[in-house]
């Protein structure tokens, strides 16, 4: 550890300030308002799981208000200790995996200046915006001598020094793999009067929660990271140089523009495997033991940027990295960073079990929902975390199945949207609160649930109720509005109502809020079903009128009655489809605001069967199986799983024979 | 005499024993259907008159399956809950059975259901007691084994760094466990032979020797278990390849897939019976020396087991005798 120290320390310095002139431009234009600039000179220290790094940061006020004081972000200040806001909310575990016994993380600003001007680290205080946790050390705020004037810059020198936890939420390290993430000081977003949901200027700049993830401006990135020399590399960004210092280090520097973090894994057992998809260059950063699954990964990386190329436009960064982390680091897997992708996969995981693909297509898309599209995460989780999941259902059904997209495994199938509607629908209370909630106050649960799981199955019944071409309209004239910008979800609201209007008129009504009012800011269900189907004869005059024909042997008249009910609060306009024997279907739609409606048929025929949504529009309905009626039942189904069960049972019978 | 005439000699006895297949069957059916009939019973109250099920005929789905157990939370719990005991009781009555199949099987034939249910319960005693010994035996031996092996299997991973060593370790772990229960299943299997062979009515003296027979005849016993093993993979392949033809989308295909579920449990049965055969077989061609007699509490058969000749229990053979005798006194008294 003596023998290390300084000589990273060493390269560190070597490197120090050498960021700017290594840099090419990605871009010829830039692509976003560029608000958050950093240049970070960081070294590895292995032994000590240590950080110890140098930042610029030249912020940029795009407001109209005199800046009177800046917050940031001390993310890795969650794990300093149990009475951290993350911690007690987390219990030490989060996304199922836990914290090891003492493998606390930390970050301490050592020094932070104007530059050229006053020293801001006595002027540093540690705030909590959303609870009140003094012990909380997530946020820290400055105030400034002189204030940051609209369309002026501020640069400030920042010298920290970081522990990395063991990794289980996120960052951190297992043995020799790091996953580098929310590592350096990273200031909050600035919110001008009319941005999102803004009266007046203000930070927003929250404190690291259990259940949130994050919201950052755009700007450029020049890093260079200086780790031992048998480590690879894997970052946000373009590589553009690769450096061995005088010692057992090696110097890299990358370069990102137009993104909104950065993140970086190390690790000497990673096999890389580069590939490419039109322009951009694919790097897969695997461990050995999961070289199987290495075209699962490419494969699925390519059809998750296919589709998003087609869907709502081009990836416009021309690199793309999927790191594969080791099993017993699954706590970094399944994230996204700014041009960079964690998967996860296991030893021997079967090619029925889609888990790789499923994991590598969720968090390409958030390339998109959360990379290009800046959502806040805190706040409205449901629009990157929501819509990254209905778009994946729809990449996993249209690549793998409908029915089989998650899993096909002896006989047992499950499609991507059926488990995300498993995933709200199993909640013991649906009920338990809105999808849109900042993501800390799912104090009683149902985060994961509502917010993704919830929003995959809404967004899907509003495709199908608007039909596939508008909700494609929708989704991209809402990105292309909104890339490389801080959507809300009125915004995203707005969009739809514009879109439907253009397209569909008043079908829906004047606006698409009603749809919003139930789903997404209510916690009511849905639940249509068919109550009841009656054909009763009616009876008519038999015999000889008025020197007419005798109507004895006249077909049997009947009237035939179906009631549809609305067990739940959500209201939706649903159609019901009849069957007559004769094989005659009529379909009647329903406005489905009244708690029944009843349709009566006169005729010769009866009513067979009889389906409310039959189409199953409405996928945020809570019970398909009682959307329907049948007066003639078929039993086959019945009698094929009573079949499988007895064999099942005749089979352990015999194997228990053996005893 | 090698395994290939051991096996050729049991599937012959086998074939010729229907009698007890058909029983072994006819409990595995009548058992295996009390809960189907309520799983079925189930599923009808929980889809109503619903036509979504229709779905399931074009393969498993998970929406109606989750609709289902949603919609009718804990409607499986009562059959479920029924497993353990009716396992019970199908483990009582292999014991009841079990002494008829040896029987047949060491007579290398078996006439009629009377004979065959006789023989059951000449033997029901003595194997419910092995039956309850062999239970106490895997129980005690293998929560220690367990821990053995669970020791020895946190030592192999302590310290990896992948889950490579977890997924090998686990496998090498599992048939290490495996082994030891496959002896001592063995070891119980040639008891219930010895039992019948010697009309021995120590269970445990035939315990003990079943142990010294299967530790002499080490490879062989164990060669015989594991050609069985294959034999059962083979059936139940050809079960899987077979049935995978038959979409079990209509009631004629449901119908066609569960006459063939049936043959497959019957070709189960019929390798059990194999099975049990050539272990009767391999006993009495490489059975205990009668130099053995009087050691270790070994206690000499009535009738010496070599040659194989059929053996009648004497307490079996006086109340046929004795019944009989009823008969022609009663006959007699008729006329």
């Amino acid at each position: 550890m003596n023998q290390i120290i300084p000589r990273l320390f060493l390269g560190a310095a070597v490197c120090l300030g050498s960021a700017a002139m290594a840099q090419k431009p990605i871009f010829p234009q830039p692509l976003s308002p560029r608000i958050a600039n950093y240049d970070i000179n960081i070294s590895l220290d292995p032994k000590e799981k240590m950080l110890r790094g140098t930042e610029t940061l030249v912020w940029r006020n795009t407001s109209r208000d005199r800046i009177m004081e800046l917050q940031f972000h001390l993310y890795l200040n969650a794990f300093r200790n149990s009475e951290s806001t993350f911690m007690k909310e987390s219990g030490g575990s989060s996304r199922g995996a836990a914290m090891d016994a003492g493998g606390w993380g930390w970050i301490n600003i050592d020094k932070m200046a104007v530059r050229g001007g006053e020293d801001l680290k006595p002027k540093m205080e540690f705030i909590h915006p959303d609870d009140d946790n003094e012990k909380d050390q997530t946020v820290l705020r400055v105030r400034l001598a002189r204030p940051v004037l609209p369309n002026q810059t501020v640069t400030l020198d920042i010298s920290f020094t970081a522990k990395l936890p063991t990794v289980f939420a996120r960052t951190g390290y297992y043995d020799d793999f790091y996953m580098v993430a929310q590592w350096f000081p990273k200031m909050g977003v600035y919110e001008p009067a009319g941005m999102r949901y803004a009266i007046a200027g203000r930070w927003n700049c929250h404190q690291f929660h259990s259940n949130t993830e994050f919201y950052a401006d755009y700007g450029v990135y020049n890093v260079n990271i200086t780790v031992p020399q048998s480590f690879v590399v894997g970052a946000t960004g373009v590589r553009e140089n690769e450096r061995r210092n005088g010692d057992t280090t090696k110097t890299l520097f990358y370069h990102a523009e137009d993104v909104h973090d950065f993140a970086w894994t190390a690790s000497p057992r990673y096999e890389v495997v580069d590939d490419k998809w039109e322009h951009v260059a694919i790097q897969l950063l695997i461990q050995p033991e999961h070289r199987q699954h290495t075209d699962r990964y490419l494969q699925s990386t390519k059809v998750a940027l296919q589709y998003f190329n087609d869907f709502l436009g081009k990836y416009p960064y021309p690199n793309l990295t999927v790191v594969d982390p080791p099993i017993k680091a699954f706590g970094a897997g399944g994230m996204e960073y700014p041009t960079l992708i964690t998967g996860g996969s296991f030893y021997g995981m079967p090619e029925g079990l889609k888990f790789v693909e499923l994991v590598t297509i969720h968090e390409f898309g958030h390339q998109y929902w959360y990379g290009l599209v800046g959502s806040n995460e805190f706040e409205e989780a449901w629009l990157d975390e929501g819509f990254n999941q209905y778009t994946e259902t729809r990449i996993m059904n249209e690549t793998y199945g409908v029915k089989t997209s998650v899993m096909d495994i002896l006989g047992y199938r499950q499609g991507d949207m059926e488990m995300a509607r498993d995933g709200y629908l199993s909640m013991s209370n649906p009920k338990i609160a809105p999808t849109l909630l900042n993501a800390w106050e799912y104090k009683a649960g149902g985060y994961g649930n509502l917010t993704y799981a919830k929003t995959a199955v809404f967004m899907t019944t509003l495709e199908r109720l608007l039909g596939r071409p508008v909700m494609d309209e929708i989704m991209r004239t809402y990105f292309e509005r909104w890339r490389f910008r801080h959507p809300s979800s009125r915004d995203f609201i707005a969009v739809v109502n514009e879109i439907t209007r253009k397209r569909l008129g008043d079908k829906f009504g004047t606006d698409m809020n009603w749809f919003f009012d139930q789903v997404l800011y209510g916690t009511e269900i849905c639940d249509y079903a068919l109550a009841g189907i009656e054909n009763r004869r009616i009876s008519r005059p038999e015999g000889v009128f008025d020197g007419q024909k005798d109507t004895s042997a006249a077909p049997r008249l009947y009237e035939a009655r179906v009631v549809v009910s609305r067990l739940g609060e959500v209201k939706m306009p649903v159609d019901v489809l009849v069957r007559f024997e004769s094989g005659k279907e009529v379909r009647e739609r329903w406005n489905g605001q009244a708690r029944w409606k009843e349709y009566k048929y006169k005729g010769e025929e009866r009513i067979q069967w009889a389906k409310v949504d039959p189409e199953e529009v409405l996928q945020i309905d809570t019970n398909f199986l009682n959307n329907s009626k049948s007066l003639d039942v078929s039993s086959a189904a019945v009698w094929k799983y009573t079949v499988k069960f007895m064999f099942w049972i005749q089979n352990i019978l015999q194997t228990s024979s053996l005893f | 005499m090698t395994l290939s005439d051991i096996f050729s000699r049991s599937v012959a006895n086998a074939n010729r024993s229907w009698h007890a297949i058909i029983i072994l069957y006819a409990g595995t059916l009548l058992l295996a259907a009390v809960l189907a009939f309520g799983f079925q019973s189930a599923l009808f109250s929980g889809f109503k008159d619903s036509v979504l099920p229709e779905r399931l005929l074009e393969g498993f789905d998970s929406d109606v399956f989750n609709d289902l157990t949603r919609a009718n939370k804990g409607f499986l719990d009562p059959i479920i809950s029924q497993l353990p005991w009716l396992l019970i009781f199908w483990l009582v009555l292999n014991s009841l059975l079990g002494g008829g199949i040896v029987a047949a099987l060491k007579r290398g034939s078996c006439n009629s259901f009377s004979e065959f249910f006789s023989d059951c319960g000449t033997y029901l005693g003595r194997f419910l007691l092995l039956l309850l010994i062999s239970a106490f035996i895997l129980l005690i031996f293998g929560s220690v084994w367990m821990m053995i092996v669970g020791v020895l299997y946190a030592a192999m991973t302590a310290g990896s760094i992948t889950e490579v060593p977890n997924v090998i370790g686990g496998i090498v772990a599992g048939a290490v466990f495996a082994l030891p229960m496959i002896l001592i299943m063995m070891i119980m299997d040639y008891a219930r032979v010895k039992i019948v062979a010697d009309n021995s009515p120590s269970v445990l003296s035939s315990t003990w020797q079943s142990t010294k027979f299967v530790f002499r005849n080490f490879f062989t016993a164990l060669g015989w278990q594991f050609l069985m093993l294959l034999l059962l993979l083979v059936l139940a392949a050809l079960y899987w390849v077979i049935s995978d033809g038959f979409p079990m989308e209509t009631g004629f295909g449901i119908f066609l897939v569960f006459l063939l579920q049936q043959v497959s449990v019957a070709s189960r049965i019929w390798a059990r019976l194999v099975m049990i055969s050539g272990q009767v077989q391999l006993d009495e061609s490489r059975g205990v020396p009668v130099s053995m007699a009087g050691t270790l509490g070994y206690i000499p058969p009535v009738v010496a087991p070599l040659p194989p000749v059929p053996t009648e229990p004497v307490k079996r053979t006086t109340s046929r005798k004795r019944s009989t005798r009823r008969r022609a006194t009663k006959r007699g008294k008729g006329k």
